[in-house]
């Protein structure tokens, strides 16, 4: 890359510098000489007048760019020490003696004095364009450091490109033909247009292509582009696409060796953030893992316990047939019921359970009317508790919430179950939804006897750690169950004890839809 | 009453087959059992059942393709037995003509109590007889009046709303589900978007109920449709 970079070292020069300089070397020239003038007039200095014109030159070529001013004002300097001071006076004569050699001499000065002047003046700029680099870039990797997710460090780099050049940059996460993420940042509003016209779009999907530099930096006149394009990449691998947009069409050697730095930064941030994700994405795996093998456990030795049961209560009765006075047969009855019943319970949120993605954890959502979804889940449960009582507050306004009804549901049957069963009161439940923001908070309320504290951070990770197995079983899967249900729709789950003595859940589901469309499309058919 | 209906039940399952048949039998149903999709086709024409229990998951024939046979000649009411969790299939039946569905498990109440309406909606579609009132709990609907009360207050309702309301009235009991209701209100080629017939729905609810999330008239059948209380 660096190669073709060297060839743009020369700089154009606009022509307001020029005439600038120019200006300046006229007054300089026209100061000294009048200022010789005046000097002869009064006769002080006669012989040596040709300081005075050194003195022009060196001036000159401090205050102006290049050795082209110096090199001029020494030959207007010997041109007028000819005209004004040397016989014949006011006429040019070139004829006498040793005066190629003076000539020669202030030619000679002038150029060392303007090459050591424009040498100093490079030095004092690029020196402090370099502080100014590393300053910047010391921030940039500071910022980057900082930054957690890909989004965030593609925003900094372009922060930090916009600032240190001062030009219009756009910045592509993958294939600019269909980038993950783009950014602009412009100096003028039309620029953005140029990135996004199809030639400098294509020189952009080159350089991500190919992994190299392409656009003006290659060869301005042919290819008629305005931007030129860096691709973010490391050895092997092109993550991405800088492209800048220079005001003047021109650009410094400089400012690609340092955009290559930057690049690094980014990339290093970017190879960190794929670690992490890495690292991230491990981690649920290791989640889903252990909730996986949880479930399992807890599924069979809660499956097995109502089994037994069954098992045990038909076998005395098919055995027993006529020693079994009519309670207890009623009893054994009543216990294959419940036990049946609880089964369907179980399966029903096992079968939940395989709803839910596996590659993702997620689920399809559907808008749903939260009223409707709440109003069934409480007819279900009061089909298999008769006797309980939930009080159920909704809002007066209409919620629509996107989520998979049949599994909000169960959340909700097995949330209300547990406050039936395992509150140890028959105080009314109290379910009630709310909106807050952009979001609905469904919670269930019982007034029994709270969870044990020392149980409420971990009540969601399916451990049943009841002391007897038996009074508290189902408690640990139902809410495990319920746990991944809510984070499969992103939203959130929380258990707490109230004031008032007793348990509350509250679950929180993201509402992304309004009823806007709804209410516009209503009216074409009314 | 002096003959009771006569019932076929499609179902695979021997022990589950053996509790419907108990139950009905002991609530002196005539019983009739296939136990496959073909028999049940050929056991229709010859016995005349009065209304059949259909499950979805047949052995040979697929129970959405027998309700289509059926379909193609008689009107005998068909209630389908589904297990949960398939709300396409569900849904699928209804609109094939199915006239109620009941989700596996069941309890033999909620079974008998479709099999009443059931019975009830096609004897009352054979005979004629068209309701001028429809009474439950508080809710009365006067249909010549188009007058919707509950508890003797009048209910103001919009056009489309009082249209639903009055169409799950009159086959109350049974679902309806939400391409029928759009398909009746709207005509064949309304969008199915059961969105906006939600909504009207949601205020229908905040109309007619005291608390829209405990419903007292209208259930919801989530992902399925509306039911009317019967009784």
């Amino acid at each position: 890359m660096r190669d073709y970079l060297r060839q743009l070292k020369s700089v154009k020069l606009s022509p307001s510098i020029i005439l600038y300089d120019l200006f300046k070397t006229i007054l300089i020239f026209l100061v000294a000489t009048s200022f010789a003038l005046c000097v002869v007039e009064m006769k002080v200095i006669i012989d040596n007048i040709f300081g005075v014109y050194m003195l022009a030159v060196a001036i000159t070529s401090v205050i102006t760019r290049g050795y082209i001013w110096g090199i001029l004002s020494s030959v207007g300097g010997v041109i007028a020490v000819n005209f004004f001071f040397t016989y014949p006076y006011f006429a040019i004569n070139f004829s006498m003696a040793g005066y190629p050699v003076t000539f020669a001499l202030l030619l000679l000065m002038s150029v060392l004095t303007s090459a050591l002047t424009t040498r100093v003046k490079k030095a004092a700029i690029l020196s402090a364009m370099r502080e100014r680099r590393a300053e910047n870039l010391t921030k940039m990797s500071n910022a980057l450091l900082s930054a957690n997710t890909l989004n965030k460090v593609i925003e900094i780099t372009l922060d930090f490109f916009f600032q240190s050049n001062h030009c219009s940059v756009v910045a592509y996460l993958g294939n600019p033909e269909n980038p993950k993420i783009k950014l602009f940042q412009t100096l003028k509003s039309q620029d953005e247009l140029i990135f996004n016209s199809p030639l400098e779009l294509k020189l952009a999907v080159d350089a991500f292509t190919k992994n190299e530099v392409c656009g003006v930096v290659l060869n301005p006149k042919v290819q008629n582009c305005k931007g030129s394009y860096i691709p973010i990449s490391s050895e092997n691998k092109v993550y991405g696409v800088i492209g800048l947009l220079f005001e003047n069409d021109y650009v410094l050697l400089d400012t690609y060796i340092f955009s290559e730095i930057m690049i690094s930064q980014t990339i290093l941030a970017l190879e960190r953030q794929a670690i992490e994700e890495k690292a991230q994405q491990i981690l649920l795996e290791k989640e889903k893992e252990k909730m996986r093998s949880n479930l399992l456990r807890a599924v069979s030795h809660d499956l097995r316990t109502p089994l037994t049961c069954i098992l045990g209560a038909t076998t005395t009765l098919q055995e027993n047939k006529e020693k079994i006075n009519e309670v207890t047969f009623d009893q054994l009855l009543s216990d294959i019921h419940h036990d049946a019943q609880w089964l369907i319970h179980m399966v029903e949120n096992l079968l939940s359970i395989t709803k839910i993605s596996s590659e993702d954890a997620k689920v399809k959502k559907q808008d749903e009317i939260v009223e409707e979804i709440v109003a069934e889940s409480v007819s279900r449960i009061l089909k298999r508790f008769p006797n309980s009582t939930i009080n159920v507050s909704v809002p007066e306004e209409l919620l629509i919430v996107p989520m998979d009804a049949t599994l909000i549901e169960q959340v909700l049957i097995n949330l209300l179950e547990n406050a039936i069963r395992h509150s140890g009161t028959s105080l009314p439940v109290r379910l009630k939804v709310s909106k807050e923001q952009d979001e609905a908070i469904f919670t269930v309320t019982d007034y029994g006897k709270g969870i044990d504290p020392t149980k409420v951070s971990t009540i969601f990770e399916g451990k049943s750690g009841a002391v007897s197995a038996d009074a508290n079983r189902g408690l640990g899967i139902g809410l495990s169950i319920c746990k991944t249900i809510i984070l499969a729709h992103d939203g959130r789950i929380f258990a707490k004890n109230h004031n008032c003595g007793g348990a509350s859940f509250t679950f929180v589901l993201p509402m992304k839809g309004d009823l806007r469309n709804v209410n516009e499309s209503k009216n074409t058919y009314c | 009453m002096s003959m009771k209906a006569k019932i076929l039940i499609v179902e695979d399952e021997v022990p589950i087959c053996n509790f419907i048949e108990m139950t009905l039998k002991s609530k002196e149903y005539g019983v009739l059992c296939a136990k496959n999709g073909q028999e049940a086709l050929s056991m229709i024409p010859s016995h005349c059942p009065d209304l059949v229990l259909l499950d979805l998951g047949l052995p040979d024939l697929d129970g959405i393709t027998v309700l289509k046979h059926l379909r193609s000649w008689t009107s005998t009411p068909v209630i389908v037995v589904s297990a949960r969790g398939d709300e396409t299939d569900k849904v699928e039946a209804l609109d094939l003509g199915a006239d109620d569905y009941i989700v596996k498990p069941f309890g033999t109440s909620e079974l008998l109590a479709r099999i009443r309406t059931a019975l009830r909606h096609s004897t009352s579609i054979h005979s004629g007889t068209t309701q001028n009132q429809f009474c439950v709990k508080g809710l009365k609907i006067d249909f010549p009046k188009r007058l919707v009360t509950i508890d003797s207050k009048e209910v103001h309702l919009t056009q489309i709303e009082y249209k639903i309301v009055s169409l799950l009235a009159k086959s109350a009991g049974r679902v309806l589900t939400y391409d029928n209701i759009i398909t009746e209100l709207w005509g064949p080629y309304a969008l199915k978007d059961n969105q906006i017939l939600r909504v009207n729905m949601a205020n229908i609810r905040r109309k007619l109920e005291k608390n829209p999330a405990a419903p007292e008239y209208i259930f919801t059948e989530v992902g399925v449709g509306y039911r009317m209380v019967e009784e």
